[in-house]
């Protein structure tokens, strides 16, 4: 209402931000996990007096430095400006809620940046002593980002009392606050030995090889099942309409759901045939496919926590349509046309019904649907309706579909928007009056000739 | 259609914005410094390994570029927060209405910075391929720099706002706009400049440290510092005058310290290039930081002034909520030290090992 809307088409529905979202957690996941995972290895190697062991830390590390600090670091800053395009009003709330968490974590970003480089350049240049210090303040750096992303994140889903007092504290400290700082944890660890298989499997020495890649596969699967247990937690410290909206009341959680219930074992599975198999073109080919299917399972997850939300983008606060739920009567009140800023028709004519129409597809449908994109395309749902039955739809959205806002324009409003969708965006589809031919009536004499 | 009703209502701050206006300042001057470091020695090395001068000044400027780039990334994290708490309502309109082009920096800056490290990590093996990959690393960044400009100078030209009607896909550009030439090229020629110094900077180091070859690494930083800088001269100047007559009037709040800084940024520099000259490095890199500073203030003031029709930072209003603000700063205090620890940890160690 606030900004201006990006025409994004087969890319909008939620595609753009799920391509970088999902790579980049992952990466951050591994960026937090990893440093533990490097501490731990070093130490290792220098507890069996192992040379091998310490060598693969530095290679591992400098497959560390290149991935998180330069594609985890970037595609980072890729989602605070892909979110911001996506919804600036959502993005500028959160921005000035916790303008100072994300400070701080600048802070121990840019700490992160220094023990790393420190840590990756002296390798065997400074005792083992100091150079694990600089190792475990690495971590400590990463897992206090972690720590802080986690509270804004949780908030958007579960904002708890903030709602009422607008308090920092109250909004960072929210009631899913720490099952998800467990369950991200125990996901960072995991995906450490995920990607710690990636670079095991390539050790020329065969026993080395098999004593690292199950040292990896540990690294799998304890904490896949601490992460398991605090996924209960996770999901018992939602509130009872969070829960409804990702186990129950919308349909498209449903297949991130099964994957994240089916890839569990898998990646257990995974590690058990991991540590039993020695050959290494079996390791190699099972590591990519963990390595893929713990993709899969980040993105699963990241799914379920960004549709409990729904239809909200700050949960009871914001619609994902970008209207504050405080402000909907109003708006409702005086249509969207009249509230929004980036707005050209302003008064709905004769002759600007469907430019109209189309500007209140961009304000209320686009935030969320694609237009022929693989995400959230509207272009089959329109097809479904006629226009009178999509105004009734749109009139009634929210309580049949409550994942959806409701309908923020007037009356007027939802007639023009169901007239643009149904026969004008959908191409080829154009509800006309079916064409009466006059029944032809011999005039009476004709018929006593 | 009137421009002034598209600029959106902006959201209420926890501190004052006098807070963030600080802090923007501060941490966009650390970034401004190792930003130009970057650019410029990318461009240095790209010119030098294009006419044949592939010696091992350029070998020492490819080990430090991957570094820089990450500072410079993550030094620009920073101000960009800040900017948006008190201009995000400008700033994230215009991001949009050429959000094709701000998007595509991360891309750029991902090929840009592994280009260093491929640069760093392999420069004996690479030596029929220098020119290509400097020419590209100072390339992607040349392209980032201007789309970072067109952003900053679009965001204030509130008048070419409504041409979003006529084009929504987010590829516009604020090309029209007198100011966005000038001042992207202010900037680059202004980063070749800070380049140039820290080449002479680093072999003024060496220089001290004995070494003989060091006088010909401070000779050539300072020869692109003050060829630069004389240029630069001339650019800013055309940036001045293509500024709206409004902001060249130094009315309104603040106009007299705005005077101030900028000749005192004038002076600084014109100091700072004639000690350049002089192979005087340290003398030339104090005057030029105090240079970068006055015109970092300038920057602001000329932003201020330009939306002063619209909108006031005064205006904003303020909901005090101080305790996140204090924490901040402890944490801001304890991660300086943790890195003071961690580089001095580091030192005395390869210390006592020697």
């Amino acid at each position: 209402m606030n900004y201006p809307v990006w025409l994004l088409d087969t890319f909008g529905g939620g595609t753009l931000i799920a391509l970088i979202a999902v790579v980049h957690v992952y990466v951050s996941h591994f960026a937090v996990g990893g440093g533990l995972f490097l501490v731990f290895t070093e130490m290792k190697g220098l507890r069996e007096e192992s040379p091998a062991i310490l060598e693969y830390t530095r290679k591992h590390a400098r497959f560390f430095l290149l991935l998180t600090m330069v594609f985890g670091g970037l595609t980072g800053v890729a989602i605070w400006f892909t979110i911001a395009l996506l919804s600036p009003a959502g993005t500028s709330s959160l921005i000035h809620t916790f303008v100072f968490a994300w400070a701080a974590e600048w802070v121990f970003f840019l700490g992160e940046i220094v023990a790393l480089l420190l840590y990756y350049y002296n390798f065997n240049k400074i005792s083992s002593r100091s150079h694990l210090i600089l190792g475990w303040l690495y971590f400590f750096c990463a897992w206090m980002s972690l720590f802080i992303i986690n509270g804004v994140i949780d908030y958007m889903l579960t904002p708890g009392e903030w709602i009422n007092n607008q308090n920092f504290w109250s909004g960072f400290f929210n009631p899913s606050f720490w099952p998800a700082l467990f369950f991200r944890t125990f996901l960072a660890l995991m995906i450490a030995g995920l990607f710690g298989f990636l670079t095991s499997v390539n050790i020329k020495d065969e026993e080395m090889r098999h004593r690292m890649v199950r040292y990896c596969g540990l690294w799998l699967m304890i904490p896949l099942v601490l992460l398991l247990a605090s996924a209960l937690w996770y999901k018992a410290a939602l509130p009872l309409p969070q829960q409804e909206m990702i186990f129950a009341k919308s349909p498209e959680m449903k297949p991130f759901l099964t994957g994240f219930i089916f890839i569990s074992p898998l990646l257990f599975v995974g590690g058990l045939l991991m540590a039993a198999f020695r050959p290494q073109a079996v390791t190699r080919s099972v590591a990519i496919v963990l390595f893929l299917l713990g993709f899969l399972y980040m993105g699963c997850f990241e799914f379920m926590r960004e549709g409990g939300r729904r239809p909200y983008i700050i949960y009871d606060y914001m619609y994902s349509t970008s209207i504050l739920k405080a402000d909907l009567p109003e708006v409702q009140k005086k249509g969207v046309l009249q509230s929004a800023r980036w707005v050209k028709n302003r008064e709905i004519t004769p002759e600007n019904r469907m430019a109209a129409g189309e500007e209140l597809n961009m304000i209320l449908c686009l935030p969320c649907h694609s237009t022929g994109g693989p995400l959230n395309d509207i272009l089959p749902i329109a097809r479904r309706f006629t226009p009178q039955g999509m105004e009734a739809f749109l009139l009634g959205i929210g309580n049949a579909n409550p994942y959806m806002p409701p309908f923020a324009g007037n009356a007027e409003e939802a007639a023009v928007l169901a007239e643009y969708l149904t026969t004008s965006l959908v191409p080829g589809f154009m509800p006309v009056e079916p064409e009466i031919q006059p029944l032809f009536v011999p005039p009476p004499s004709s018929i006593f000739c | 259609m009137d421009a002034a009703q598209l600029i959106p209502t902006p959201d209420i701050l926890q501190v004052p914005w006098g807070w963030f206006q600080v802090l923007l300042t501060v941490t966009f001057f650390l970034h401004l410094v190792v930003m130009n470091i970057l650019l410029g020695c990318s461009i240095i090395t790209f010119f030098r390994h294009a006419t044949g001068k592939s010696t091992g000044i350029n070998k020492a400027i490819s080990k430090k570029l991957p570094l820089t780039v990450a500072f410079a990334i993550n030094f620009g994290v920073a101000p960009l927060l800040f900017l948006q708490v008190i201009y995000g309502n400008f700033m994230y309109a215009s991001s949009v209405l050429m959000a094709i082009y701000w998007l595509s920096i991360f891309a750029i800056l991902i090929f840009s910075y592994y280009g260093t490290y491929v640069y760093s990590m392999n420069y004996d093996k690479i030596a029929d391929y220098r020119t290509v990959l400097t020419g590209f690393i100072a390339g992607t960044l040349l392209a980032v720099a201007f789309i970072i400009t067109n952003n900053f100078s679009l965001m204030t030209n509130i008048a070419a706002w409504p041409e979003y009607f006529n084009n929504p896909e987010g590829t516009m550009l604020n090309l029209s706009d007198p100011s966005m030439y000038p001042r992207f090229l202010h900037s680059v020629l202004g980063a070749i400049a800070v380049g140039g110094l820290a080449i002479a900077l680093f072999y003024d180091f060496k220089k001290r440290k004995g070494e003989e070859a060091a006088e010909e690494g401070i000779a050539i930083g300072m020869n692109w510092f003050a060829g630069a800088t004389m240029l630069n001269f001339g650019v800013g100047s055309w940036y001045w005058g293509s500024l709206p007559e409004y902001v060249r009037s130094l009315g309104g709040d603040g106009s007299a310290f705005f005077l101030i800084f900028i000749v005192l940024g004038i002076i600084t520099a014109v100091f700072s290039l004639i000690y350049g000259m002089r192979h005087e490095v340290r003398p030339a890199v104090y005057l030029l930081l105090t240079s970068l500073f006055c015109m970092t203030l300038v920057r602001e003031f000329v932003r201020r002034l330009t939306l002063a029709p619209w909108f006031k930072t005064s205006d904003l209003e303020v909901v005090p909520q101080y305790s996140p603000l204090i924490v901040f700063l402890i944490t801001f205090a304890g991660g300086l030290a943790l890195i003071y620890y961690m580089i001095r940890l580091v030192l005395t160690d390869r210390e006592a090992r020697s």
